[in-house]
């Protein structure tokens, strides 16, 4: 009864809110979408992927090209490493669904280098580096990839044979992105030009950052970690030699692997300086880099249990050493710094903001691959072949043995909730952190902040009423209303339903992680507040079958009954599937590896019964905070 | 039958230990495989710190360097006992038989992919004839 009578008001409310809706202004030319949905729909995509013009990919063998890349990603299927003589695949992939959008991110530090290697008679093809490089690819893979500044020798005087051989792998890879950017009505495909820049300290300590363009508007030649040497300097080179010299270009950084930086990635400190953050640090490092890829092939980086958080689902994919270092060697292995995770830093952000007035860490969430095979949103754990890169290299034939390193996995999927499929519309919604990231599944995933949210918020005009009552994920709650006024958090998620021969798995929780400061330090609070965490699911680790019910949609509505005006706040929430088989799991059963039986574990699958790692996970997604400030003379953005 | 000299029973013993027996290694990742293995991976290692300097090959050609010279000195006299032992046989053929006996046991097991080689591109597990490739 009483919903038939509200039904009208939201209705009218929705198209209210419809017609609020912002049109996508154009940076560039392109036919309207005929697909246009003013309270934005979620669309899937990758944006950290290497093809053969990373080191990293052409030392194992990946010979994939930037457009053959957009191709697998758009549906097609594409063939992978080893090549026989006659340069025929030994494995072939595909996607189940194809992605919405994505960007090929090669390592920018060696594109010149690379190239001279690879072509013969250029200056420096008979160099011993290049010598190297051709005839033992794994070993260069460790000189080459530590070099840096200065460049080779080979490179001429102040390396200007390889910046100039560097804009032939750059071009093809816009040129890709642009021949595979479908800019029909149809809008079925973007891509973004985009680079990594890959800077590391200390010993092996993770800088790396992508960097993704608006639209074909970009530099002539990237940014690389060999001549901008920290992120101010790439900031710097950003505004240098895009926003402030090309109409229409603009870019966003965003950070990855901060669990593998010792506790650099959110130091509180400027790297090129090594003093504490100022106002306009942190003005410049927000406005650069509104985003943070929080899951990927190397890693979880939200949270890790005993790490500053008590959080029970702090266990996930989680790598087991603080640095690259780490990987290669075991000396160098130390447990992870606690400011590696994204839920500290996020929180060391509203502790700077209360000192400054600025937060530095005012990020969004996105997941990737970080695929090295040139197969963006490859992410299914079944069949998983590696995504190469760090991991092991396949050589000429596929090694008897996991394909990838146990500690890593197929990576995540950012998630970008806007109006169309274009490069306007989704950079758009990158830059105001309405994302959210998965580690693989395609979760339909909404969070709203308001003071007025309550539990008929969960009807069919959730999204109408989200942005008209209140804001979206990476967005600014403002005032309160009236004093004793809390926020409401409105939660909505679905489970991603899915292919015909590979069904999706129902939901088991979903949560919302309240961050806040008190007396000048971060605490963390991780309510469940729909599904169950004992709901009796769980999975048969040598059938893979998945056994008991979930929730086929989880939505509600939060009130904080701790919420205190005066007080710094941000939330996010997190939703997990029931539990499901690991991508080793699935490997070491296909290999008959029984750990019970020792006979069956062969050399190169003992990790398979490694307890130290786990043999199911809850694949997950993250939505990007949504701030509180109170009211002062602080800034708070509130939202582009 | 002539009895075999110590000297060249070390010698034969020494050269095969360095060309056959996997020792644990680390130049950016951890292998097991002979001298000669650790050895040559030093050179190319060397040869770039000739030509292009830099910190990262100067550490692992240093690396290489200083693990080559341990293992060749501890086969050294490794080598040297044995070849004590060997001399110790009275009878001449016996000495020949037990020289050449783990002189085959160690070229016949390299013949095997017994070496864990990580650091090569084509292959994890090698064996003699494809530690170079």
């Amino acid at each position: 009864m009483r919903r038939s009578s509200v039904l009208p008001v939201w209705l009218a409310l929705a198209l209210l809110a419809a017609a609020a809706a912002p049109t996508t202004l154009r940076s560039e030319e392109r036919a309207a979408c005929t697909v246009r949905d003013p309270l934005r729909r979620p669309w899937f995509g990758d944006l950290h992927v290497h093809t053969r013009y990373s080191l990293d990919a052409s030392t194992q063998g990946t010979r994939t090209r930037p457009s053959e890349a957009y191709a697998f990603a758009r549906g097609e299927p594409l063939g992978l490493h080893p090549f026989s003589e006659r340069g025929e695949p030994g494995r072939t992939v595909s996607l189940a669904r194809p992605l919405d959008f994505a960007a090929v991110t090669d390592h920018s530090e060696l594109f010149g280098e690379l190239s001279l290697c690879n072509t013969p008679g250029a200056p420096g093809f008979d160099s011993t580096v290049c010598v190297i490089y051709r005839g033992w690819p794994r070993l260069a893979f460790f000189f080459m990839n530590a070099r840096g500044a200065p460049r080779f020798a080979f490179c001429g005087e102040d390396g200007r044979e390889c910046i100039a051989a560097g804009r032939g792998p750059w071009r093809e890879m816009r040129e890709a992105a642009e021949a595979a950017y479908d800019r029909s009505a149809a809008c079925r495909f973007t891509t973004f030009v985009g680079y990594e820049w890959t800077k590391s300290v200390e010993t092996a300590s993770n800088l790396h950052r992508n960097v993704i363009f608006r639209n074909a508007a970009v530099p002539e030649i990237p940014a690389s970690a060999v001549d901008a040497l920290t992120p101010e300097d790439l900031w710097d080179a950003l505004d240098a030699e895009c926003r402030g010299k090309l109409p229409g270009c603009d870019a966003v950084v965003i950070p990855h692997n901060s669990n593998l930086s010792g506790g650099f990635m959110f130091a509180p400190e400027e790297l090129r300086s090594g003093q504490p953050f100022t106002a306009a640090y942190a003005r410049r490092r927000a406005g650069n880099e509104p985003l943070v890829e929080v899951m990927q092939h190397k890693g979880d980086s939200e949270c890790r249990l005993g790490a500053g958080t008590t959080d029970e689902l702090c266990t996930s994919e989680l790598l087991p050493y603080d640095t690259f270092a780490g990987r290669f060697s075991p000396f160098a292995r130390r447990d992870p710094d606690p400011r590696n995770f994204t839920r500290t830093a996020l929180g060391a952000g509203l502790v700077h903001q209360v000192k400054l007035g600025v937060n530095p860490f005012r990020f969004g969430l996105i997941g990737s691959t970080d695929t090295h095979l040139g197969t963006p949103g490859l992410i299914e754990e079944r069949g998983y072949p590696g995504h190469g890169g760090a991991g092991i290299p396949i050589g000429e034939t596929l090694p008897d043995s996991l394909l990838d390193p146990i500690e890593y996995n197929p990576g995540g999927l950012a998630v970008i909730w806007a109006e169309e499929n274009s490069r306007d519309a989704l950079f758009d919604a990158l830059q105001r952190r309405e994302t959210y990231a998965t580690t693989g599944p395609r979760i339909a995933f909404r969070l709203f902040a308001g003071w007025d949210f309550d539990a008929s918020s969960c009807g069919a005009d959730f999204a109408a009423r989200g942005y008209a009552e209140g804001v979206p994920m990476g967005g600014e709650l403002g005032a309160p209303p009236a004093p004793g006024s809390a926020p409401t958090l409105a939660a909505w998620a679905l489970p991603d339903p899915g292919v015909a021969d590979a069904p999706g798995v129902p939901l088991q929780r979903l949560q919302i992680i309240k961050l806040w400061v008190e007396d000048g330090a971060a605490h963390e609070a991780v309510v469940d507040i729909a599904g169950d965490a004992a709901n009796g699911a769980g999975v048969d680790t040598n059938s893979c079958e998945t056994t008991g019910a979930g929730a086929a949609q989880l939505c509600a509505v939060w009130r904080d009954p701790d919420f205190d005006p005066g007080e710094h706040a941000l939330y996010y929430a997190r939703v997990v599937q029931n539990p499901t088989c690991r991508w080793s799991t699935f490997a070491c059963n296909a290999a008959g590896v029984r750990c019970e039986d020792a006979s069956t574990i062969r050399a190169g699958w003992e990790a398979c019964c490694d307890d130290a790692y786990p043999k199911t996970v809850q694949e997950r997604a993250w939505t990007s905070p949504i701030w509180y400030s109170p009211q002062s003379n602080e800034e708070s953005p509130r939202g582009r | 039958m002539r009895a075999v000299s110590s000297v060249a029973a070390r010698r034969w013993l020494w050269l095969a230990a360095l060309a056959t027996m996997p020792v644990p290694f680390y130049l950016g990742q951890p292998e097991w495989a002979p001298v000669l293995r650790l050895a040559f991976l030093t050179s190319l290692f060397t040869a770039v710190m000739v030509a292009e300097g830099g910190r990262t090959v100067f550490l692992f050609g240093t690396l290489g360097i200083v693990q080559t010279a341990v293992y060749t000195g501890l086969f050294y006299l490794a080598a040297r006992l044995a070849a004590r032992g060997v001399a110790r046989i009275g009878s001449p053929p016996m000495q020949v038989a037990a020289v050449g006996t783990a002189v085959f046991l160690l070229v016949a097991s390299s013949l095997l992919p017994i070496y864990q080689t990580p650091l090569s591109s084509t292959r994890m597990r090698s064996d003699l004839w494809h530690l170079f490739e």
